[in-house]
């Protein structure tokens, strides 16, 4: 909040910080939101830099990152409706590409880590709900992630997209009623 | 009902993120617990948020701060440009200014230029310029009333026509606004005697009833501000008479501006007297002065030698309007406009002094209203007549005085001549015979010859060449009676005109 408020009045480097501080788990949202990551990366771009350009709108009534997941949401709902088709997500990016699990080497060197049958078999489940959410619509997608993936609560979520909170639930509940449909194949 | 689901599905949600308080979680463990599809369906759900929640956290890559950085950097360089292009922007304001300025200024100078060479109003004064040193002190007193606003195109036409027709008449022709029409005057023609006497232009249809004009005739104006107006139209209409041109008068009869809708002094209605109308009223009056045998006695036997004193320009009749008179005379020749105008020119006033102890004998002697003593000679009267050629004989009498004379004489011998052929009422006596005889023979007897050069009078009046031969316009002549506007009379005019009573013994 302090960053931001410096940053208001002309500190770059305050927002700066405050980019170094919220892109990753920023990027994180977009592109669970898009599918894509050089998608994800130029929306993450452009949500910080709108950002910038209406820092002086930011009243302070919510937290920055919230402001932030605002305009990056809004911007990825406005792409996704332009682009009018469903999301292909790759599997390649169903586990982050540069996420920080999964890799062998801290496979090898982690001794806790489950035995490579079951870790196969999570990153096919995470692919296939990657490529399951891809499929979903914007408004399911957005709820899904702000809710299961960015951790959300009701009025967060009711207040970035605009919503009454039991409309919000009513969604939240059907986009997961959504996403079991398109895993059915993939549960049975 | 939709509500209702909207409902139960946001219980429902909030039971798989495990957010309901015990008892509504007991409610619906219980209601799953009888119902295992629900329940299987709650199972699902709550494993897709589990399999959402395990999806790896993504790393942001540096091309986001990068990305950023440069978009920062760019900005800047933006914002400078932004700045350098508002500098160099091209402004437009001056080039508005410039123009508004350009404008302005056209306008200005278009006003200035239509000030300066739109001609203004010209005063006229009305006196001859060649005059003797008694009659210019006089003149000049009767300038500062004799003044009248003449049309400024009228008058340089009227000024430009002198000088290709009548070279002579120049000095000698006073007042005059001269209108030239070649077609009969439109209805509101009035309108520049209006603005000459500073009253509002409305007039009447000038020519409703009235003859029509001769065809190639001009309309003049002849603007006589006179104290007394009615004394000054009888005498103005004993003249024309007397000369035996046809005239109408138009006078304030209705008074009423339709155009306006007020009183309006210079709304002349028409009203037309004839000759024997007038010469009723004339006799009517000089059967008045008759009445007082006092004044009588002295104006048959010896006229006042000063005729500024009131007793010799005493009105002789009663008043017959109170405002402005239009007197229009027309199709006046050349000479009888000339000889007009002279007459009613700035000697006017003199002249009447000057005769009207004459006339006033004569006509109490004759018992009839005596010749206006700017009565043509008979030559004249001949002339009247619509013709456009004068004869090689003609002779015009145009100075003032001299004509007085001559009509003096004339008059009496035209009352002896009326009386002997009647023998009526009017038949002369051996005592006024005999006065106008003597009266006759003091006279002078001399008359310029007009055919000569201009020359002076002895009035300082000039005399006019009329050229023999000359083609003559007719002229309508409109004789504007009004008492002088705007303009006081401090001290009356020192009328020093030669008597000619000064010469009777």
């Amino acid at each position: 909040m302090e960053l931001l408020r410096q940053a208001q009045q002309g500190d770059r480097g305050a927002y700066g910080q405050l980019v170094l501080s919220y892109q990753d788990r920023l990027y994180n949202a977009v592109l669970r939101l898009v599918g894509d990551p050089d998608e994800a990366i130029e929306l993450t771009q452009e949500a910080f830099t709108r950002g910038l350009m209406k820092i002086g709108t930011y009243r302070g009534d919510a937290a920055p990152y919230t402001w932030l997941f605002r305009i990056a949401v809004n911007l990825a709902i406005s792409q996704l409706r332009k682009v009018h088709r469903h999301r292909v997500f790759s599997l390649s990016t169903a586990a982050g590409g540069q996420s920080d699990e999964g890799g062998p080497a801290s496979r090898q060197t982690d001794p806790a880590a489950p035995p490579p049958d079951e870790q196969a078999q999570h990153r096919e489940c995470q692919e296939q709900v990657m490529a399951a959410l891809g499929r979903l619509d914007a408004e399911y997608r957005a709820v899904l992630v702000m809710r299961d993936i960015e951790g959300f609560d009701y009025q967060q979520m009711a207040d970035v997209l605009g919503l009454p909170l039991g409309t919000l639930k009513s969604r939240l509940f059907r986009a997961r009623l959504a996403l079991r449909d398109e895993l059915k194949a993939y549960l049975q | 009902m939709s509500q209702n689901i909207e409902h139960i599905e946001a219980k429902l949600c909030a039971y798989i993120d495990e957010l309901l308080d015990e008892n509504e979680a007991a409610l619906i463990e219980k209601y799953l617990a009888a119902h295992p599809a629900e329940r299987q369906v709650i199972e699902d759900l709550k494993r897709m948020r589990q399999f959402v929640q395990q999806l790896p956290m993504a790393k942001a890559p540096p091309e986001i701060c990068q990305g950023l950085q440069s978009y920062l950097e760019r900005s800047l360089l933006l914002d400078e440009s932004r700045g350098a292009q508002v500098a160099g922007r091209i402004v437009r304001w001056p080039q508005w200014l410039a123009a508004a300025a350009i404008l302005l200024l056209g306008i200005g100078l278009a006003i200035v230029v239509w000030v300066v060479l739109s001609p203004p109003a010209q005063t006229v004064v009305l006196a001859p310029t060649a005059a003797p040193a008694e009659e210019r002190s006089r003149e000049k007193q009767e300038k500062d009333v004799k003044t009248a606003q003449v049309e400024p195109d009228a008058l340089k036409k009227e000024l430009r026509a002198r000088k290709g027709q009548a070279p002579a008449a120049d000095r000698a022709e006073p007042v005059v606004a001269a209108k030239p029409s070649p077609t009969p005057p439109p209805p509101h023609k009035g309108d520049a005697y209006a603005e000459q006497m500073g009253g509002p232009a409305q007039w009447p249809t000038l020519n409703e009833g009235a003859p029509a004009p001769a065809p190639a005739g001009n309309a003049k104006t002849l603007w006589i501000p006179a104290g007394d107006i009615a004394q000054v139209r009888q005498q103005v209409v004993a003249l024309l008479e007397s000369s035996g041109i046809s005239y109408s008068e138009l006078q304030d009869a209705e008074g009423w501006n339709e155009r306006t809708g007020k009183k309006d002094v210079m709304a002349f209605g028409r009203t037309t007297t004839s000759p024997a109308q007038e010469r009723g009223v004339l006799e009517a009056d000089a059967g008045k002065a008759a009445e007082e045998p006092a004044r009588s006695a002295v104006a048959s036997t010896a006229p006042s030698p000063d005729p500024a004193t009131p007793a010799s320009i005493a009105p002789t009749t009663r008043p017959l309007v109170d405002g402005p008179v239009v007197i229009l005379a027309r199709g006046l020749d050349q000479r009888q406009y000339l000889a007009i105008s002279r007459a009613l020119g700035p000697s006017r006033d003199g002249l009447l002094r000057q005769d009207e102890a004459k006339e006033r004998s004569v006509a109490d002697s004759a018992g009839r209203p005596a010749a206006a003593p700017w009565a043509l000679p008979r030559e004249q009267h001949e002339m009247s007549r619509p013709t456009t050629t004068m004869p090689s004989d003609s002779r015009l009498v145009d100075s003032a005085p001299q004509l007085g004379g001559e009509v003096a004489t004339r008059a009496a011998r035209e009352s002896q001549r009326t009386a002997g052929g009647s023998g009526g009422a009017g038949a002369l006596t051996d005592e006024v015979k005999d006065k106008l005889t003597a009266f006759a023979s003091t006279l002078p007897t001399t008359k310029p010859d007009l055919t000569e050069a201009p020359a002076t009078s002895p009035a300082g009046q000039a005399t006019t060449q009329v050229a023999q031969g000359q083609a003559v316009a007719r002229v309508d002549l409109y004789i504007v009676l009004q008492a002088p506007p705007r303009t006081v009379l401090t001290s009356p005019p020192a009328a020093t005109a030669p008597a000619p009573a000064s010469t009777q013994p």
